[in-house]
């Protein structure tokens, strides 16, 4: 049966489409099918229900001139600047860790905590914590800062989006990244290192030389996903947290695809926001397959 | 020869800093924990004292005037299904993609990493159009599905940059003793992979178990509901109280802390084989 | 062999999957028929309880009928509702809300002119016509209302004594209202309690109450971009509520009480001067008056400002919450036969007893001992003005509790910004 290379290749061939057939079938009927959709409804007026009214590239123009349209962008552009420092910090709490702290194994557990609650969750706890009656706001007041309890975090534009972005890219990946980091950093040759400290390198030294080079890959792909969650699994956060606003500060596109569509009647209008996002998630998967035929070409 | 991090102060420095993350990561199970442990007016004149009177009314409301126990059954029942299959699905991908060779791999694999990204919410209400068509809806089956179709590309993803790092000669070898395809898989293959077949297993049974929209729109029945849809239909039509989504948010939470608790190394040991690139 | 493995694995995969399809089909009774009611409350606490003793009776009368009483999520209700008409789903009755997004889905509603014939002259005239698609009394009548909802203001008697104020007088002008805020402040009370975060509920409110008396039926213009957020009564009102915030009457945590549950809390606890409240569901008469006692809890529409040409105004939305029928249903009659039942006699009653709704239907005797809820009662029929978030286009509720944040609570815009902004997302919904 395994007698010559070339008919061990075919049936390869035909072991492997059975394999992925099941997940093939799936993405199909439940993804491609229903995101392909959305480019014929985002060229019809349609309140989600009853027969669609074809309108051509109107929901487009309306699009150019929604003012919930730009603060989306700008939202998501504050919140991709949040990134390098989403990926640093595990980064470096990794390779502190990696250097055997004690109590190590403690840290990287309760760092991963909250990546267990869900988002939902976490939204709602800390509209609650970061509030004018949370405990930070009462630290505050406690050590004497005046109007303390005016000061309101997620009530402000500017402020809103600044806890949403630690929260959200930096605080809540942290956990997720150390574990992630460290196991990568795992892999390394320790003569590596002894090769460093005989070089006297110092420790950001030995960081930048020999950890971050080593773990490049990983780096990569968790700052990938770090984007997939920015474009495309913010939205029940933002809800529990802060509902978009105030005003439109911390509203971005996937969660326009859910208030104009779900909560607002216009599915129609909202598909075209659907298709810009759509847009966004093509480019970050075409970076991720440059990336991958990289790593598989090294 | 010290290096300088060695030194005391620095080595402080970096344990207050770990510290501080701990206890912002800590604090939010705190605060629930607290708060569910008073009720709604001690809660609404104190926000932040201890309870003065502990008192367990709200998981009693929660767990079962709201029901809270029977979606915990639920819950337990679907997500480990969803996730037994999901790693099966995730595995046999993973292991076509990133061992064996054929034509079109490059397309497919492509096709999985676009369609990994998509926001539910752009899904959503038509994956129910065609659950509808199918027969699928209100039903676990349904749900199974539809977690798998969408928590399982990013599984394969990581499942197959997991296998395009073992030696092709492991395989070679089982070819050679004569191992079908199965066998290759099952007695060769999965064995190596398992601690990264532990953590896509957390990572897609976390998502399952948080997952909320699919859950809301497929699960009209009682029998069927998980913990996640239970909290949201507790909210009613002006919201809840913090004392009682703090319980109900702690019952949710329950199982999947516990878990953590007990696999804690496994967890985090897990993603080591994983991470080392393909 | 290679057939072998590929039916072993299609085997393997639906053997997983088959067992569970058992768990959740949906088998069809030969006997009674089963009415499946989707109700967006039926997991609240108080009305949830009082939902499942009416169902109870309910089949107890009617042996033949077996209701399936489904709980479902507030939020996102109406898309699943889209979701579940458009792929025909088995739902033989909806509980809506008599606004927009209701009205999204009449097609799919039963027209109840006939079916309630001989009853019609039980519901309230008002009632009727929120439930109506023309907002007709008289016709195209597609839900039957639960409750008769409206929002007023309601006042801490005992805290009116502590601050030196006459409690027996409701500071119904704008320079009362605004004195009596003054005196509470001065004794140390929070004059105006609200909950604001997420959800701007407080403000909402009180835009309800406040435009009602600069429009009267003039709201109504509001459906059809007729009325305007610029229109120079909306300007005032608004500049109105932000003086309130201007000269801190409103109680400083407003925009981060987690929730507005927890406002109405705060006030029951005692806490505050005046509550924006509603007439049915909660922070209502009832929720107020068990907690303070009721000869501590007072009344009154709206303040009214000087040039506020409807003064009596108390806005009514006629029905707040309403039963629909499902036309594509196999059991219409006895899902109309269930919503007329539920919307009177006895089980409304239930309802009514249990969650201090006022359920607009004349076979519930409605308790005339209480005076605070006979006073609401006879304001809501006399004086009736429509409620402006049940005009507006559904989609721009949410839109408007951004903006709203932005301009009151953030302080970030001013209020030509702040109009400009409603008026130009209330255009795009149109």
């Amino acid at each position: 049966m395994n007698g010559n290379r070339k008919k061990s290749l075919t049936s390869e061939g035909r072991d492997a489409w059975i394999l992925i057939l099941p997940l093939l079938v799936l993405m199909i009927v439940f993804i491609l099918i229903p995101v392909m959709s959305n480019f014929y409804y985002s060229m019809t007026k349609w309140k989600g229900i009853g027969t669609p009214e074809f309108i051509g590239l109107r929901n487009y123009s309306k699009l150019l001139t929604d003012e919930r349209f730009f603060s989306a962008l700008k939202t998501m552009g504050t919140l991709i600047l949040y990134i390098p420092l989403g990926v640093l910090l595990p980064l470096i709490i990794a390779a502190i860790l990696r250097d055997g702290l004690k109590g190590w194994k403690f840290f990287r557990s309760i760092l991963f905590l909250p990546n267990i609650l869900g988002a939902v969750i976490l939204g709602t706890l800390f509209s609650v914590l970061f509030s004018q009656v949370g405990p930070l706001i009462q630290f505050l007041s406690s050590i004497g800062v005046e109007d303390a309890v005016r000061i309101n975090l997620l009530g402000k534009s500017r402020t809103a989006i600044q806890i949403l972005s630690l929260l959200f890219v930096v605080w809540l990946r942290l956990g997720f990244g150390c574990i992630y980091f460290l196991a990568a950093m795992g892999g390394i040759d320790n003569s590596y290192y002894d090769a460093a400290k005989i070089d006297g390198a110092g420790w950001w030294q030995t960081f930048f030389r020999v950890t971050v080079p080593s773990v490049s890959f990983a780096i990569q792909f968790f700052t990938v996903l770090a984007f997939i969650e920015v474009f495309a699994r913010m939205y029940s956060m933002i809800f529990s947290l802060t509902g978009g606003g105030p005003g439109y500060a911390t509203y971005t596109l996937e969660f326009g695809v859910y208030r104009i569509g779900f909560i607002g009647f216009q599915r129609g209008y909202a598909s075209a926001w659907a298709v810009v996002l759509f847009l966004f998630c093509a480019i970050i998967a075409l970076v991720q397959i440059r990336l991958i035929r990289k790593s598989e070409a090294a | 020869m010290t290096t300088s991090y060695r030194r005391l102060s620095t080595r402080l420095l970096i344990y207050i800093i770990l510290v501080v993350f701990a206890l912002l990561s800590l604090y939010p199970i705190f605060f629930a924990l607290n708060s569910s442990l008073k009720n709604d007016y001690e809660y609404t004149n104190d926000k932040l004292a201890l309870p003065s009177s502990p008192t367990l009314d709200q998981y009693e409301s929660v767990l079962i005037n709201y029901r809270m126990l029977r979606y915990m059954g639920n819950t337990i029942l679907s997500v480990s299904i969803g996730t037994l299959l999901y790693m099966l699905i995730c595995s046999f991908a993973g292991f076509a993609f990133g061992q064996l060779r054929f034509r079109g791999r490059l397309l497919v694999f492509t096709l999985v990493l676009f369609l990994q990204i998509f926001p539910q919410m752009v899904i959503a209400s038509q994956v129910y159009q065609i659950a509808s068509k199918l027969g699928l809806l209100n039903t676990r089956t349904g749900i199974i599905l539809v977690w798998c179709a969408y928590f399982a590309p990013f599984g394969t993803y990581i499942m197959t940059t997991y296998f395009v790092g073992i030696p092709r000669e492991l395989l070679e070898a089982a070819r050679i003793d004569g191992a079908g395809l199965f066998r290759q898989l099952f007695s060769v293959m999965l064995p190596v992979a398992k601690p990264m077949l532990g953590t896509i297993g957390i990572i897609g049974a976390l998502g399952m178990w948080n997952e909320l929209p699919f859950a809301l729109l497929f699960l009209q029945k009682q029998e069927l509901r998980t913990l996640i849809q239970g909290i949201a239909l507790m909210q009613g039509e002006y919201g809840l109280t913090v004392p009682t989504m703090s319980a109900a948010v702690l019952v949710s939470a329950f199982i999947p802390l516990s878990l953590f608790v007990v696999f804690q190394n496994h967890v985090t040991m897990g993603a080591t084989a994983g991470s080392v690139k393909g | 062999m290679k057939k072998l493995r590929i039916v072993l694995i299609l085997a393997l995969f639906i053997s997983l999957a088959m067992p569970l399809i058992a768990g959740g089909s949906n088998e069809e009774a030969a006997g009674p028929v089963t009415i499946t009611y989707w109700d967006f409350k039926f997991e609240e606490e108080v009305s949830g309880a009082a939902f499942r003793e009416m169902d109870a009776l309910f089949m107890e009368d009617n042996p033949d009928i077996i209701i399936n009483h489904v709980a479902q999520s507030e939020d996102g209700y109406y898309a699943a509702l889209m979701a579940a008409f458009t792929a025909g789903t088995d739902v033989d009755v909806i509980l809506t809300h008599t606004d927009n997004r209701g009205w999204n889905l009449s097609d799919f509603f039963t027209t109840l002119d006939d079916s309630i014939a001989d009853v019609k002259g039980d519901y309230a005239p008002a009632a009727l016509a929120a439930c109506s698609e023309s907002g007709d009394a008289n016709k195209n009548i597609k839900m039957l209302p639960l409750t008769s909802q409206g929002l007023g203001i309601y006042y801490n008697k005992a805290n009116f004594i502590k601050a030196g104020l006459d409690p027996e007088k409701a500071p119904v002008e704008l320079n009362e209202f605004l004195a009596a805020c003054e005196a509470l402040k001065a004794a140390g009370i929070p004059p105006i309690i609200m909950g604001n975060q997420g959800s701007g509920y407080s403000i909402d409110f009180l835009y309800r109450v406040v435009l009602a008396t600069f429009y009267g039926n003039g709201i109504d213009g509001f459906k059809d971009g007729s009325s305007n957020f610029t229109d120079s009564e909306y300007v005032e009102a608004s500049r109105i509520i932000k003086s309130l915030f201007e000269m801190d009457y409103v109680n400083v945590e407003n925009p981060s009480i987690a929730y507005f549950m927890d406002a109405i809390n705060l006030f029951k606890s005692g806490e505050g001067g005046f509550f924006v409240g509603l007439t049915s569901d909660i922070a209502h008469w009832k929720d107020f008056g068990d907690a303070l006692g009721y000869e501590n809890v007072g009344y009154f529409s709206s303040f009214v400002a000087p040039d506020a040409k409807y003064p009596n105004a108390q806005v009514n939305q006629g029905a707040g919450i309403a039963l629909a029928s499902i036309n594509y249903s196999k059991n219409v009659e006895a899902a109309v036969k269930y919503i007329k039942s539920y919307t009177s006699g006895e089980r409304g009653k239930v309802f009514m007893d249990a969650s201090g709704a006022i359920v607009p239907n004349s076979t519930i005797p409605i308790d005339s001992s209480n005076a605070m809820l006979s006073d609401i009662l006879d304001k809501m029929s006399m004086y009736a003005a429509p409620d402006i978030m049940t005009r507006v286009p559904g989609g721009m509720v949410g839109d408007f509790y951004n903006i709203a944040s932005l301009f009151f609570l953030a302080d970030e815009i001013s209020l030509d910004e702040y109009i400009e902004k409603l008026q130009k997302i209330y255009e795009t919904n149109m």
